[in-house]
């Protein structure tokens, strides 16, 4: 059997970015994830902030990772052609003991490290975002607040791994893990797969896996926030990222531009019974509204197109001045990263590179490949390509120049070549990550069907074998008249 | 590529607009669409009722979108199909960017331009309905699209939500391609009432007013929904919410205006969500018109198309420097009454006469000697309703399985009204058959249907797929 010098369990945005991080190296790497696709957790439904760092506890591995973090996206994203923006966040207090908290978050981010911060006025915050509250008293101004899209980064990230010799195995679930002499033997529901090193990156999943090396000591629970989405308002629309002391129970749902253009509301914060409870709810998007309404007492909520929510891995039981996350070694042969959530996606390269250097700890040697490639291939919708590009790519298939999703501006030319993808979309849903087909404002009334037809015609497969997401989730039942 | 003027949509407004321009003198004229054939909506609307006011007689979608097609060969207007525009620019001569798989990304410069651009549905997400998001929930037109002409079955059993036209229309549908319609949800009762006559009461489908769907549930594919009655101020009642198990969710919640191009000029939209015009057609950028849909929504597609006429002549009258002043309104026939609250009740003794287009609403009164039968114009109505009593008739709108065709279904209808008694076995015949594309519009594809001396007609062309032997 062959034997890997580390297999990585999950590929979440952790899994992806320690998977490109020990690409960098002379290193047989295989990653197994037991969904069909990258980012199907806590990656999916996520706020898409890269965060300055004066949330976390001063001097904790979150804050560090957070704030280091953020400062590395400064040079990763051009590398890896996924865009960014520093755009700054607004840290608001409406009250007395909100200002107090602005202090305190102050404080922690100057021991984390997170530059630039600043106190200012309530008219000075309105100066800088016009619609805010004219109750807004103070706010705490964070300029290294950040805006990119979760599912561009992960694919990309999953993509400079894979061309730089990582392999991938999607759909491959691990049902145990057993230390050998000289490393482990990790079981799947596709066989099994013998690997010097493991690291441990399967985020909800995370605590069961180190319980099949010893005694679970952390409790991971899943955790559940909703979020709305609004429609893209151009020049109407939000200059920062816009967040609330939190001085009642409101819950600490954000307000954020995406990068795309939209407006994204939440996420709320509640114990949910599985990782499967991705609902929104009555109570749940009424919180969120209500923070809308605080925050921004113009804002038109029938500008909503959708909502949906996300399940992240809390840690359960430890008391709140103790939860961080957790990048621990175990046996001297495993890596595990744990309690990652909010904010994960900002902390991830950080913890990538604390990942390789535990290995290496334990003994792996990390020794640098000749020819590591930094920027993967770009792939970008035909629209949004070169006028030199676009020829190039509408004389191989005039399929480019017809447009499925108007919304988004994706033609069928894209949508064959996204199927084609090394990484292939798995479903509707994985054809929306790579491209945003059907997440505009019409939420594929218009194009889904359509992309049936085109994905069904490209795969040969019947209609019905197409499915929006996990299996079984097919949108066509049959033929009308067989 | 240089026109004098550039129509964008070949809906029923677009199209109407490049005809009447040209009948004004307007010799330049590029009319894009962005879907594969000329109609917009039409060609998916295989339902009668169209056409009254234009052409007098009712037709079918695709019927009435070909008819506007031959105006459109007569008046020799060039069309690009799967022609998308991107973005307008500058004012008259406006740069217009599109792409089309025949030249890739081009640039038109015209001098003036008339958005038809028609309108989008609202889906479940600007309802703000909580739940999961499962397969299963479609806008009524995705599944209309769907049925009509993918010949893709979109579930097995339904629930409306929405109980205006599309909503009606689509229930029928369902019912006559046998997938169960639990329920039609509306907020308020709304809807012609001949589609409440003709969709639900002959359907006896279960339809209820002033409730809201609570929360839509599943994972995968869509399980079921939570509904409550909801009062005046739109809140919930929480404490009568009941679960209804369905794998289908057709959202027919209302139509928004597809305003993007608009949008990206930089300008305002209107009170009603579409682009502010004066005299119906006019915008304040000159040179640059809107019609239809994207204006308003508008009730019938009939309407639609006497606006597109309107701008299509404001247009030509602009190119030309002459002042434009709207001709009077063309009159034809009125396109039918609306349900309103408490008519509802009153319309189980209502009976709409299908003898002409006149389409009157019948009141029939039992008295002790006889039935009393009021509301009809003419005598021929008071022998519809006594009929509609006896043994009603019915026209069936549905489609039939083409061989060999560019598309799978041909739209179909029977020439004329059968009992209605004998649609289910109907419908099993219309199964029965696949001809052989190429089919003509109007061509015979059964003789006799079940007996009844009424032909089945193709209401489209099928073209023949090319390399099919």
């Amino acid at each position: 059997m062959k034997r890997y010098d580390v297999i990585i369990i999950g590929c979440g945005i952790i899994g992806a970015f320690v998977a490109r991080e020990l690409s960098k190296y002379q290193l047989d790497v295989l990653a197994l994830e037991q969904k069909d696709d990258v980012g199907e957790g806590a990656t999916k439904a996520n706020s898409g902030i890269l965060y300055p760092g004066f949330h976390p506890r001063g001097g904790s591995l979150k804050g560090i990772a957070c704030a280091e973090g953020n400062r590395m996206y400064d040079a990763l994203c051009p590398q890896l052609g996924v865009p960014m923006k520093k755009i700054g966040s607004l840290y608001v207090a409406f009250h007395a003991e909100g200002e107090e908290m602005l202090r305190e978050k102050l404080q922690k981010g100057r021991k984390n490290g997170t530059p630039g911060m600043e106190i200012i006025s309530g008219a000075e915050a309105r100066s800088l975002e016009p619609q805010l509250s004219p109750a807004v008293r103070q706010a705490l101004y964070a300029p290294t607040t950040g805006i990119i899209s979760p599912f561009a980064l992960i694919l990309a990230v999953t993509r400079s791994a894979q061309e730089n010799g990582v392999s991938f195995s999607f759909g491959t679930k691990v049902t145990g893990l057993k230390l050998q002499q000289e490393g482990a033997t990790v079981h799947t529901d596709a066989g099994s797969f013998e690997g010097r090193y493991i690291v441990n990156a399967a985020g909800g999943n995370a605590a069961e896996v180190e319980g099949w090396l010893h005694p679970q000591d952390l409790m991971i629970r899943p955790r559940r926030g909703e979020y709305y989405l609004f429609d893209k308002q151009g020049s109407a629309g939000l200059r920062h990222v816009l967040y609330q002391a939190q001085e009642t129970d409101e819950g600490g749902a954000l307000l954020a531009p995406t990068i795309e253009g939209n407006l994204i509301a939440g996420p709320t914060s509640e114990d949910v019974p599985g990782y499967a409870h991705v609902e929104t709810t009555r109570t749940g998007l009424a919180r969120i509204e209500r923070v809308v309404q605080k925050l921004l007492p113009e804002w038109d909520m029938g500008s909503a197109i959708t909502s949906f929510a996300g399940v992240r891995a809390n840690i359960k039981n430890l008391p709140k001045e103790q939860k961080d996350f957790f990048l621990r070694p175990l046996n001297g042969r495993v890596v595990s990263a744990l309690g990652i959530k909010n904010p994960g996606m900002t902390a991830a390269p950080y913890l990538a590179g604390r990942v390789a250097d535990l290995l290496q700890e334990q003994g792996l040697t990390l020794t640098a490949r000749d020819r590591f490639k930094e920027c993967p291939a770009q792939q970008r919708p035909f629209l949004q390509e070169t006028p030199k590009r676009q020829r190039e790519l509408f004389a191989r298939d005039p399929r480019y120049g017809r447009v499925v999703c108007r919304c988004e501006g994706i033609t069928e030319g894209d949508i064959v070549a996204a199927l084609r993808d090394p990484i292939p979309p798995r479903s509707l849903n994985g054809l929306k990550k790579r491209l945003r087909v059907g997440m505009g404002r019409c939420q594929g009334s218009f194009c889904t069907t359509r992309i049936v037809e085109i994905v069904s015609r490209e795969l040969g497969c019947a209609p019905w074998r197409v499915e929006k997401g996990l299996a079984g989730s097919s949108l066509i039942k049959g033929w009308v008249k067989p | 590529m240089r026109v004098d003027l550039l129509v964008i949509g070949a809906g029923s407004a677009g199209m109407a607009a490049a005809v009447a321009a040209h009948k004004e003198g307007i010799a330049r004229i590029l009319l894009v669409e962005r879907t594969s054939r000329p109609g917009g909506v039409l060609p998916q609307c295989i339902h009668d009722g169209f056409g009254l006011m234009e052409f007098g007689s009712s037709l079918t979608g695709p019927e009435y979108a070909a008819r506007w097609e031959e105006a459109l060969r007569q008046e020799d207007i060039t069309l690009w199909l799967d022609a998308t525009v991107l973005e307008i620019t500058g004012s008259s001569p406006f740069r217009v960017r599109l792409a089309d798989p025949v030249r890739g990304l081009s640039t038109i410069t015209a001098k003036s331009i008339i958005l038809a651009t028609g309108c989008r549905e609202r889906a479940l997400g600007q309802l703000r309905v909580p739940g999961s998001r499962p397969a299963g929930i479609y806008t009524a037109g995705a599944a209309q699209y769907m049925m009509n002409q993918q010949n893709y079955l979109p579930g097995r059993s339904a629930v409306i939500l929405g109980s205006g036209d599309i909503g009606l229309i689509m229930a029928r549908r369902l019912t006559l391609e046998g997938i169960r319609v639990k329920l039609i949800l509306g907020e308020k009762a709304s809807g012609l009432i001949r589609n409440y006559i003709q969709c639900i009461r002959d359907f006896d489908l279960p339809i209820r007013f002033g409730f809201t769907v609570l929360s839509v549930h599943g994972y995968r594919r869509l399980k079921g929904i939570t509904i409550a009655p909801v009062d005046k101020a739109g809140r919930p009642d929480l404490a009568r919410k009941q679960y209804i198990p369905c794998d289908t969710l057709l959202i027919a919640a209302g139509l928004i205006p597809e305003t993007e191009l608009w949008k990206g000029l930089g300008r305002p939209l209107s009170e009603t969500a579409g682009i502010p015009v004066e005299q119906e057609v006019r915008t304040d950028c000159g040179g640059l018109f809107a019609c239809g849909n994207v204006v308003r929504i508008y009730d019938t597609a009939d309407e639609v198309s006497a606006c597109g006429r309107r701008a299509g002549e404001a247009a030509a009258c602009w190119l030309k420097k002459q002042t434009w002043e709207p001709r009077a309104a063309k009159t034809g026939m009125p396109p039918g009454k609306r349900l309103e609250e408490g008519s509802l009740e009153q319309s189980a003794q209502l009976l709409l006469c299908t003898v002409c287009p006149n389409g009157c609403t019948l009141r029939v009164e039992e008295t002790e000697k006889a039935l009393r039968i009021s509301g009809n114009l003419c005598g021929q109505g008071e022998q519809f309703a006594r009929r509609e009593l006896a043994a009603p008739e019915r026209m069936l709108t549905t489609t039939v399985r083409v061989q060999n065709g560019t598309g799978p279904l041909v739209p179909v209808k029977t020439a004329q009204a059968i009992p209605k008694s004998q649609l289910a076995q109907a419908m099993r015949a219309c199964a029965s058959v696949n001809p052989e594309a190429p089919v003509a519009l109007g061509s015979v594809l059964i003789e006799d249907i079940v007996g009844t001396g009424v032909s089945l007609v193709a209401t489209s062309d099928m073209p023949r797929r090319e390399g099919s032997e």
